[in-house]
């Protein structure tokens, strides 16, 4: 077994162990916190969230770090990832990495971190190995980046009370596997980031509903057309599959073509209701750009919610809304995959 | 779209079930004293950073009442603003989104052309968007034209009974004693309905002003605790560590309590002392606010308030004027730019328990916090110790820090028996990364949804003045020779330092001392 100690920094303490046991890693990032205590850098060690995070084989390290350098900026939780090794051992790094307040209103924060790498046949119990590292009495949060699933994703789904996903790191033919894959989990504890991006675009539509006018000409409604980039394409689905659940619809029919996702829907009154996802008329437009509702020669349409793009930071506030309820969701999954003919797959 | 055949009545919005928070409805709101400073520093950025959110309503419009601008050149002064004061950098996408949508009308308050104008405008407004939209009016101006504004706009017909419905926004001071008050609510009671005027008091719109509404009612273990067997005495600080800048003309006039006491102090107070609303409804919350500021016990300006005004003196090693030597500050003025009140509730809740509220300009340091105090244990078990330990305090701190501080007693590290008081900290900071939205922004917005549980009542206004008033009339008996000390000449105290020595022997005669600044 090799282990470093670094020397203790302003901005980070480290520790690194080979072949270690799961119990001296949590002693050890016990023994970092006390030490790092001691010292007086002007923040609070204050943690609102365990953070479980296993990456699917498809997530390379580089972005992954990027990804949690990012939400720790927003969120100060203890963060455990646990990746997949090739060697039957468990070897682990252990962290605190500290942002030093400076002046008045400025506090400063730190974040500790574990990063285990473990076997697969460690891997098939990760629930057991991450148990001695949780901080006792905060939610646990489990994130799933990537497409691929972790061997270590259905036990640590055991812990969480919430399980973090992102439909739209899927694309194009990809997007009914990781519609299924959200939808094979407990749906309601999962926070599809796709959906939590759509935040701002409902309550858009809910407002635009207010009017009964609206509401009148969605009974009769026959056609519904989204622009959206194809990044988005996983959120302007979503989008189209709540409007179906909500509005009363069954989709019936969703297959990508040549032009964009295609579909049917069926409304309560047995009349016909087409869906396009379309790409932007505009091709440097970001997001889900325009939707519209046809009846006949009448129509809503619906803009952009202009709002501050801040796609580098989309990721995190998603993930501050772990403890927010998300009713519409699984409707809109559901009416998908209905749609897409794997709701029983 | 085509609205002609649509029928009277159509099923509920299955929308609304799935959205977090709502958006406002379509709005228009009309800025009086859009090129003055609160405007400059909080209302444009408040809006500019609402849009960014995606909070406002598609269909919002800014209409603002100048003089001397024309579109163009306030739209410049507005981005000016926004780039200098909003929360986040100016994005050229999001201007161009809200440029087009402010507007301006020109003319002076006193002129009913004016009024006429905008109702005009409002109106074109709405034929354009071919909805109606709510109307705002904020009146960012001097107090002295609230009445006669607001008559103005009933008399366009934008006030009682208005359609499309109106509201009126107005920010302290809401009269400069209890009478002005009770005769600036009645002028306003003439053109809008109560339920229309929306009194902005900024503090309610801070985070931590409404956490302390969470941490009370949201929290087992504290309001069984908030009652006077187990607490001892409040501390409400509200201390500053400027001086009064350029705001002579204004400030000689109101002094501290009136600046501060009668306004952020009681309201705070009045959060704290509340009995639990049965629901976070408007008039719910404001009826039991309203309760605790009625149940204040009449003040004794001799034994419970002190005054006082800073001299020269050092903050953060620079060397600073007294009162009197400060810009347009007359000679000889006896404003007090330090006031504390001792304050005692009658009710069963209170009974006992002082309030203590401070605030002065030119004190150490900036910081707004309240303090409770809970009493000691009963009975003192560890008879080695030479003192016994501090009582626990819980600290909710309001700026600049967000959080709270729950100060308990531990056995320090050794074989000895000792105790020294250790501190769990809770900062918004730390604890919620993301950043908090300003108080201006959270007001807005509940102006826009029609949310009056974060404004001022007509009578929370009044109880608040009857609270204070025995002391102003006592402190505005100028030129009388001091009957008793502390009353008529305000106590000097350094700048820098926390306070003049009557507050501190304010609390000394109960057996208490003021925190530390």
């Amino acid at each position: 077994m090799a282990v470093t100690v670094s020397a203790l920094a302003a901005e980070r303490s480290e520790w690194h162990g080979e072949d270690v046991g799961a119990n001296e890693v949590a002693e050890r990032l016990m023994a970092l916190n006390r030490e790092h205590a001691r010292h007086e850098h002007g923040h609070a060690a204050t943690r609102t969230l365990n953070l479980l995070v296993a990456p699917g084989g498809d997530v390379d390290a580089d972005t992954l770090a990027a990804q949690l350098a990012g939400l720790a900026d927003r969120h100060p939780s203890r963060t455990i990832v646990v990746r997949e090794g090739a060697a039957p051992r468990l070897d682990a790094t252990v962290a605190i990495d500290c942002t030093i307040g400076t002046g008045a209103g400025c506090a400063g924060h730190c974040h500790d971190m574990a990063l285990l790498v473990a076997g697969a046949e460690r891997l098939a119990h990760a629930d057991s190995l991450v148990r001695p590292l949780r901080v006792a009495g905060l939610p646990t949060v489990l994130w799933l980046p990537g497409t691929r699933a972790s061997r270590a994703q259905d036990p640590l789904a055991t812990l969480a009370d919430a399980i973090v996903v992102d439909s739209a790191a899927a694309s194009g033919a990809a997007l009914p596997a990781a519609f299924r894959r959200a939808a094979a989990l407990d749906v309601s504890r999962v926070r599809d980031v796709a959906w939590l991006r759509l935040r701002r675009w409902r309550r858009h539509v809910a407002a635009r509903f207010d009017d009964p006018a609206a509401r009148a000409l969605l009974a009769r409604a026959d056609r519904v057309e989204l622009r959206s980039c194809a990044p988005q394409q996983a959120s302007a689905l979503l989008l189209a599959g709540w409007i179906a659940a909500r509005a009363g619809w069954t989709i019936e029919q969703l297959a990508l073509e040549p032009g964009g996702w295609s579909g049917r829907a069926r409304r309560a009154d047995a009349g016909t209701v087409t869906l396009a996802l379309r790409p932007p008329e505009v091709p440097d437009l970001t997001g889900i750009h325009a939707l519209a509702l046809h009846a006949g020669a009448e129509r809503i349409a619906l803009r952009a919610p202009v709002a501050s793009p801040n796609p580098a930071r989309a990721f995190a506030a998603a993930l501050g809304m772990f403890d927010t309820p998300t009713p519409g969701y699984e409707p809109a999954l559901a009416a998908l995959l209905d749609g897409l003919g794997e709701r029983d797959a | 779209m085509s609205t002609a055949q649509a029928p009277v009545t159509a099923p509920a919005n299955p929308f609304a079930q799935d959205v977090d928070e709502r958006l406002p409805p379509p709005s228009t709101l009309v800025l009086f004293g859009a090129t003055g400073d609160l405007a400059a520093r909080k209302l444009l950025p408040a809006i500019y950073d609402l849009l960014a959110d995606g909070r406002l309503p598609e269909r919002f419009r800014l209409l603002a009442v100048v003089r001397n601008h024309d579109e163009a050149s306030f739209r410049a002064h507005a981005r000016d603003a926004i780039d200098a004061h909003a929360r986040r950098p100016l994005d050229d996408r999001l201007w161009e989104a809200l440029e087009p949508r402010i507007g301006v009308v020109t003319g002076t308050y006193g002129d009913p052309a004016l009024y006429a104008s905008l109702a005009s405008r409002l109106d074109e407004g709405d034929r354009e968007d071919g909805e109606p939209s709510q109307r705002l009016f904020y009146l960012a101006i001097s107090p002295a034209f609230f009445a006669d504004t607001a008559r103005s706009l009933c008399e366009a017909g934008l006030g009682r009974g208005a359609d499309p419905p109106t509201r009126l926004l107005i920010e302290k001071p809401f009269g400069h004693d209890l009478a002005t008050a009770r005769e600036l609510n009645a002028a306003i009671d003439e053109s809008f309905e109560e339920r229309q005027v929306f009194r902005i008091d900024h503090y309610l719109g801070k985070e931590t002003v409404q956490n302390l509404l969470v941490l009370r009612f949201g929290n087992g273990i504290f309001e069984p605790l908030w009652n006077r067997t187990a607490i001892d005495h409040v501390q409400i600080t509200v201390a500053e560590d400027l001086g009064i800048g350029h705001r002579a003309g204004y400030y000689d006039r109101a002094g501290a309590l009136r600046d501060v006491i009668q306004n952020h102090a009681l309201q705070l107070l009045s959060l704290v002392a509340m009995e639990p609303p049965a629901s976070f409804d408007a008039d719910l919350v404001r009826d039991e606010k309203a309760k605790a500021l009625h149940a204040v016990r009449p003040l004794d300006p001799a034994s419970d308030a002190v005054r006082g005004q800073y001299t020269a003196g050092w903050i953060a090693g620079e060397q600073v004027s007294g009162y009197r030597d400060e810009e347009d500050v007359p000679a000889g003025s006896r404003t007090d730019t330090y006031a504390a009140l001792r304050v005692e509730i009658d009710n069963w809740r209170w009974a006992g328990v002082p309030f203590y509220l401070r605030t002065g300009k030119r004190l150490p340091l900036r910081a707004t916090e309240i303090a409770i105090v809970f009493r000691p244990v009963p009975h003192q078990p560890f008879r080695s110790l030479d003192a016994p330990p501090p009582p626990n305090e819980l600290v909710i701190s309001v700026q600049p820090n967000e959080g709270a501080t729950l100060q308990i007693a531990a056995k320090t590290p050794g074989t000895a028996l000792a105790v020294r008081p250790v501190q769990m900290d809770f900062q918004y900071g730390t604890s919620f990364l993301r950043e908090s939205p300003e108080a201006y922004e959270r007001l807005l917005h509940d102006a826009l949804l029609g949310d009056a549980t974060l404004f001022t009542r007509a009578d929370e206004v009044e109880a608040a003045w009857q609270v204070v008033d025995p002391v102003l009339a006592a402190w505005a008996n100028e030129g009388a020779p001091p009957a008793e000390p502390g009353v008529g000449e305000p106590q000097p105290y350094a700048a820098g330092s926390a306070g003049p020595a009557a507050a501190d022997a304010l609390l000394a005669a109960d057996g208490r001392a003021w925190r530390s600044l």
